[in-house]
């Protein structure tokens, strides 16, 4: 996978900033993983298809729902409540990022965001015809993954 | 000046980030009304006479748009300040919406950028 450039970087972290009050940074590509995570899918379509997919851990997730909701330190939000606001956030990011790799004449239709089971990989990658794109990013030592997986046939390197 | 307001927005979540920056405005509120769908917005609309009304562009059903059309209809009726909150990011329609005399509010949006609108629309006299 390839990396993306500083712009959707930049993107991504003014999301974090603005929605959830978070501030992230450049990740290796080749760190660990996230941990115990939560998964998200948002599919595209339109001038481009493809699919964004975002994952994180289960404790940035809690930071983000309670950031977003605006709960005190003292108060955990539901499970349930968790992964809307992390949906929501995908939503947002989503939102943000395909306008700022794309330039198409109409915008992008995008799906609503579900949260997954399993991470993409290789094989699936493959098999549907997808040019996979990774961001790594870092925020209060926990990891967030952004996978952007454009279909072959829609793929421009100068979108890129 | 308590008004009544409605949120169209189908996340629960962006509807209570909504809600909560609106009560930190300071505005005066009577009631916040919440809809997840177009079809249900219209319905509260109908049913209650809004001053304000936040919707979002991208909902089930007909979608944003198609509210915002129905309530412009009834504008004589029931006169309603329109504030989309959306992440849409293409500029034509941006420049469309504000051109049809409605604020806009781009997601992601702070409490404080929320409040400079609706500094904006209690200065129009809402």
């Amino acid at each position: 996978m390839e990396a993306f450039p500083a712009n959707i970087m930049r993107v991504s972290c003014d999301v974090l900033e603005n929605l959830c009050y978070l501030f992230a940074d450049n990740r290796a590509l080749d760190a660990e993983e996230p941990a115990a995570s939560l998964i998200c899918c948002l599919a595209f379509s339109g001038e481009r298809r493809g699919e964004l997919w975002i994952k994180t851990s289960k404790n940035l997730v809690l930071e983000i729902a309670k950031n977003m909701l605006g709960y005190d330190d003292l108060t955990l939000p539901a499970w349930d409540t968790q992964q809307d606001a992390f949906a929501e956030f995908c939503n947002v990011l989503g939102g943000n990022l395909l306008p700022a790799i794309f330039e198409t004449s109409v915008p992008l239709q995008l799906t609503l965001p579900a949260i997954k089971q399993q991470w993409p990989d290789e094989d699936y990658i493959g098999a549907e015809g997808f040019v996979a794109q990774r961001l790594a990013l870092e925020v209060d030592y926990h990891g967030i993954d952004i996978v952007l997986l454009i279909k072959q046939a829609d793929f421009h390197e100068q979108n890129l | 000046m308590n008004r009544t307001i409605l949120i169209a927005d189908d996340s629960k979540v962006m509807r209570m980030i909504i809600k909560k920056s609106i009560l930190m405005s300071g505005i005066g509120v009577k009631r916040i009304h919440q809809a997840s769908s177009d079809h249900e917005a219209y319905t509260l609309y109908k049913a209650h006479p809004m001053d304000l009304v936040f919707v979002d562009l991208n909902m089930p059903e007909k979608g944003g748009m198609a509210l915002i059309e129905k309530i412009r209809l009834e504008a004589e009726e029931h006169p309603a300040t329109v504030i989309v909150v959306s992440s849409a990011s293409d500029q034509k329609q941006i420049e469309k919406i504000k051109a049809l005399g409605i604020h806009f509010i781009h997601k992601p949006f702070t409490a404080m950028q929320l409040k400079t609108v609706l500094d904006t629309v209690m200065k129009g006299g809402i």
